[in-house]
């Protein structure tokens, strides 16, 4: 197990020097009190009082959910997908987080699952320490997987905040995609 | 087939309101845009800057030559492909159509928004879409089309195409961007504020998302284990369009399927570094089937890929991941934009492909503005040979439609080596009154010929060629070698190019002596022409051939160990482009082969053969340091960097300040700046302006065709560099060894 853990802290490492550079904050607590916490001064941060939340993440992790509202921070499980469109804060939960290049995995096959990553204006995304993979080479059993349950798949590798460089090469972040993006792990997510 | 519908296409086309205006007038404008070349090189000098850091965390050369094995052997089952996509595709839920051509997947897709009564589609950026005028079919049919992609949402509001596959308006700047918004869309923005302009246009795109009844898409690559479509994009408007939309439609040719994840996942590794120079676009995204509640819709586009897969010449062009690089290192695509360089498809890969998809029509202009300097081949994460293919274009344009009478002219002569000589004999007299005993022909003045003329003196004709001073076909006396080495003793036959022998003798000498110097038995051979390079550039396959053979026929009587030439460009002409000349002529080729594994530019063989020693040719005294140019058949086509730089620093002592952008072409191309004398002037001067700023005092290189325009260029302009062969360079040291031997 300590060697699980001890892996995980250098690839946490590597992910933080690969993402940070491309605008992504990374944070790693250790437990869902603390991780609400970090979650609370985001949301704080942001002018809000509430933040959206995917259905998979709440399903998942109802001991952080419990956490941000003891925390004082309202929670909205986005059922319909309107409910995301341009809010400040959006929670998700990540498949796993690649260290090689910074990315998380989000597998969000539905609309309204999708749309706290997709339309809100500052992501974050959780991400259970022990999932994070060294490289990219184990992308194609996890799509594998992904695309083989018999039905649809959406599952989208994110790299940082969404950006263009349209304009003479200068780099504006914050176009359709969030324009801030926050990482956490956490180690013992409940 | 594809053919028939192809011309159809394009005869829909001309009737348009938003014709493509006439290739010269799109040079002149592009021309006169002082802001154009500025933005465009901005762009190549940064990406270059960060595709190379990104793609030294790869092993690109293994990685590339990997993921094109990968292409080849789809091509050769494409079908088979293709089904197991769809199969699996249908499985997950989606509606996949198959369109013969571009007004066939236009009406499938008319047909889907009138079936759910959509007025309004958002769309995430694809070049499939541009090539069948996708919007301009459907607003004709009364359906709004919106680019969410920023660079493409202001080229469509300005009334313009993509200037680049990757970059839509890199061509354009913040004033542009200003002038746009606020005076012809009437919304106020900053003219000074990028990022200010960027969220202004991102909230008037932002609504439409959630208003569209359609959202349409390309695809990076269709995944055909799964039935997935992969989609990169940095700005998330194409997660936005495929998902808010109740209808997702994606447009994608059908080369872009890959067999499996694993390949997948390569693509992801070459495209995010080859196109923005990431190590992954920002989302990469995939889809297999529906968003539940959704309906997906992929409509598979011929429109000429088949006809592309059947012409052997081509085929690779289908490898093709559209990430751009190879407009990013293109020279001419640097001054013009991409608006002039190529069509629809820009850059170099669309200079191959116009032709299937728009007609040759379409492509026979902007394929002139290639100068084959080979730089996008060597950026290519496919490894396309783009440069091969484009001058196969151009013989093609060149067969239908003939060449120039000049053009015509200069190879009636080359390749009649009397009549060469006699030319250049005539020529020699007839240039007397304007070289005044210089080595140029200054005709700055001469009023029809002035374009070409004003900012580039031309190089007078030697007095004799090289090869009139030597015995052709006898080896010159030996002498004792002035450095050991395991060549001293074998027998060279030199090929001094014909800008060498009638032009620079004195460099034809100057590799005579560095062979002779090193115990060489070195002889001119008998029957020496043309290379034939000048005719392939061209485009007139015939005559090169023909020169080829001429070639191919005298180095063979040699019988010597190795050929040797000063010239880059001739070598490169021997030993690669003779193969696919002659590709389909087996005993031609054959003889081609053999040939090359004995010829060599100078550089190789002294490195490599002679393998010169450190210090072995160094002065006795100091030596002032050189700048050196990279001639673009030295590095781009023969791989030449690090043994001119070890001959020179490391061989002679001679220190080396580096120009800044030293991959970037001089502006020669050969003919080409009679044709484009605007773009070959100013990427000279860049090139000039970089050496000058070395300190350095003299500029070396490897090929003629660099010498006989920098040397002109530095005339014209009266700039105080001197422009010399390496061979000069060596030939002096070796010559002060030879007068002062030191044991």
């Amino acid at each position: 197990m300590e060697t699980d853990l001890e892996q995980s802290l250098v690839l946490i490492a590597q992910f933080s020097e690969r993402a940070t550079p491309l605008g992504t904050v990374v944070e790693h607590v250790g437990a869902s009190d603390a991780a609400a916490l970090a979650i609370a001064d985001v949301v704080a941060t942001s002018g809000a009082d509430f933040v959206c939340v995917s259905r998979p993440l709440a399903d998942r992790a109802a001991g952080l959910v419990q956490s941000l509202v003891d925390a004082g921070t309202r929670v909205t499980v986005v059922k319909n997908a309107g409910e995301a469109r341009d809010q400040p804060v959006g929670l998700s939960l990540a498949q796993c987080a690649i260290a090689e290049s910074g990315s998380v995995l989000l597998d969000e096959r539905h609309l309204s699952d999708r749309s706290s990553s997709l339309m809100t204006l500052h992501s974050i995304v959780i991400v259970p320490s022990d999932e994070i993979l060294p490289s990219l080479d184990s992308v194609p059993g996890l799509l594998r997987q992904i695309a083989g349950t018999g039905s649809s798949g959406y599952a989208t590798f994110v790299t940082g905040p969404s950006r263009t460089a349209d304009i003479e090469m200068s780099l504006t972040v914050g176009v359709q995609g969030p324009g801030q993006v926050t990482v956490l792990f956490v180690d013992d997510l409940t | 087939m594809a053919a028939t519908s192809n011309e159809a296409a394009t005869r829909q086309d001309s009737s348009d309101p938003h014709e493509i205006p006439p290739f010269r007038r799109r040079y002149e404008a592009a021309l006169a845009n002082p802001r154009l070349a500025a933005n465009v090189t901005r762009y190549q000098r940064n990406w270059r800057g960060n595709r190379d850091l990104s793609i030294d965390e790869i092993e690109f050369e293994g990685m590339r030559k990997s993921f094109k094995a990968t292409k080849e052997r789809v091509q050769e089952r494409l079908d088979d492909y293709l089904a197991q996509f769809q199969r699996a595709a249908e499985a997950a839920g989606t509606i996949v159509h198959h369109a013969g051509n571009a007004r066939d997947a236009n009406r499938i897709a008319l047909e889907i928004c009138r079936r759910h009564d959509a007025r309004q589609i958002v769309k995430s950026k694809s070049m499939v879409s541009e090539e069948i005028d996708f919007n301009h079919f459907l607003e004709g049919e009364g359906i709004e089309c919106v680019e969410t992609d920023l660079g493409e949402w202001i080229v469509q509001k300005a009334g313009q195409r993509p200037s680049h596959i990757v970059g839509p308006a890199l061509h354009m700047g913040r004033q542009d961007v200003a002038d746009l918004l606020n005076n012809r869309l009437q919304v106020p923005v900053s003219e000074e504020n990028i990022t200010e302009q960027v969220h202004t246009i991102r909230d008037l795109i932002r609504p439409l998302f959630f208003t569209a009844g359609v959202g349409m898409t390309g695809a990076n690559a269709l995944i055909a284990e799964s039935g997935t479509v992969m989609m990169c994009t940095n700005e998330g408007n194409g997660r936005m369009a495929s998902s808010v939309p109740p209808v997702h439609i994606v447009l994608a040719g059908i080369e872009k399927v890959i067999p499996t994840f694993d390949d997948a996942v390569t693509q992801l590794r070459l495209l995010g570094r080859s196109g923005t120079g990431q190590r992954i676009t920002v989302y990469s995204t995939f889809i297999t089937g529906p968003t539940p509640g959704h309906e997906m819709h992929i409509i598979l586009v011929d429109n000429g890929r088949r006809k592309m897969r059947s012409m052997p010449e081509f085929r690779e062009a289908l490898h093709c991941i559209r990430c751009g690089a190879c407009a990013n290192v293109c020279p001419p695509y640097r001054e013009v934009g991409g608006h002039v360089f190529g069509h629809i498809y820009t850059g170099a890969i669309g200079l191959v492909v116009t032709q299937f998809h728009h007609g040759l029509d379409a492509a026979a202009k902007p394929q002139s503005l290639c100068l084959s300097c080979n730089a996008c081949e060597t950026v290519c994460p496919v490894e396309i040979p783009l440069p091969r293919q484009i001058i196969d274009v151009r013989k093609i344009v060149v067969a239908k439609k003939g060449l120039p009478a000049p053009k015509r002219m200069a190879i009636a002569i080359l390749q009649r080596p009397k009549a060469f000589r006699y030319a250049t004999r005539v020529g020699s007299k007839a240039q007397l009154p304007f070289t005044r005993g210089s080595r140029f022909v200054r005709l700055r003045r001469v009023p029809r010929i002035r374009r070409q003329t004003r900012w580039r003196s031309l190089p007078a004709l030697a007095s004799k060629p090289a090869l009139a001073r030597i015995e052709p076909g006898i080896f010159l006396p030996q002498q004792s070698p002035v450095v050991q080495t395991p060549v001293a003793g074998k027998t060279a036959a030199i090929f001094p190019g014909c800008l060498t022998d009638r032009l620079y003798p004195e460099q034809g000498q100057a590799v005579i002596d560095v062979l002779r110097g090193l115990g060489l038995r070195v002889m001119a051979p008998r029957g020496l022409n043309c290379c034939g390079l000048p005719a392939s550039n061209m485009g007139d396959d015939n005559a090169a051939k023909r020169m080829a053979r001429q070639t191919i026929q005298a180095l063979e009587r040699a019988q010597c160990d190795f050929i040797v030439s000063g010239s880059a460009s001739c070598v490169a002409m021997i030993i690669q482009d003779y193969l696919h000349l002659f590709r389909n002529d087996p005993g031609w080729r054959r003889r081609a082969a053999n040939l090359a594994t004995k010829v060599r530019d100078l550089t190789t063989f002294l490195v490599h053969d002679a393998r010169l020693q450190p210090g072995s040719l160094a002065s006795s005294e100091e030596s002032d340091p050189v700048t050196y140019h990279d001639s673009c058949q030295g590095l781009n086509a023969l791989g030449l960097g690090p043994e001119p730089r070890y001959l020179l620093n490391d061989v002679l002592g001679i220190p080396i300040q580096e120009l800044d952008e030293n991959r970037v072409c001089c502006g020669f191309g050969g003919s080409f700046g009679f044709d484009y004398p605007e773009v070959s002037e100013r990427l000279m001067n860049s090139k000039l302006d970089n050496a000058t700023a070395t300190g350095a005092r003299t500029l070396a290189t490897d090929n003629q065709g660099c010498i006989l325009h920098l040397r002109g260029g530095c005339d014209a302009g009266k700039r105080p560099l001197t422009v010399s062969h390496i061979a000069e360079l060596i030939a002096e040291h070796l010559r002060e060894r030879q007068s002062h031997p030191t044991g």
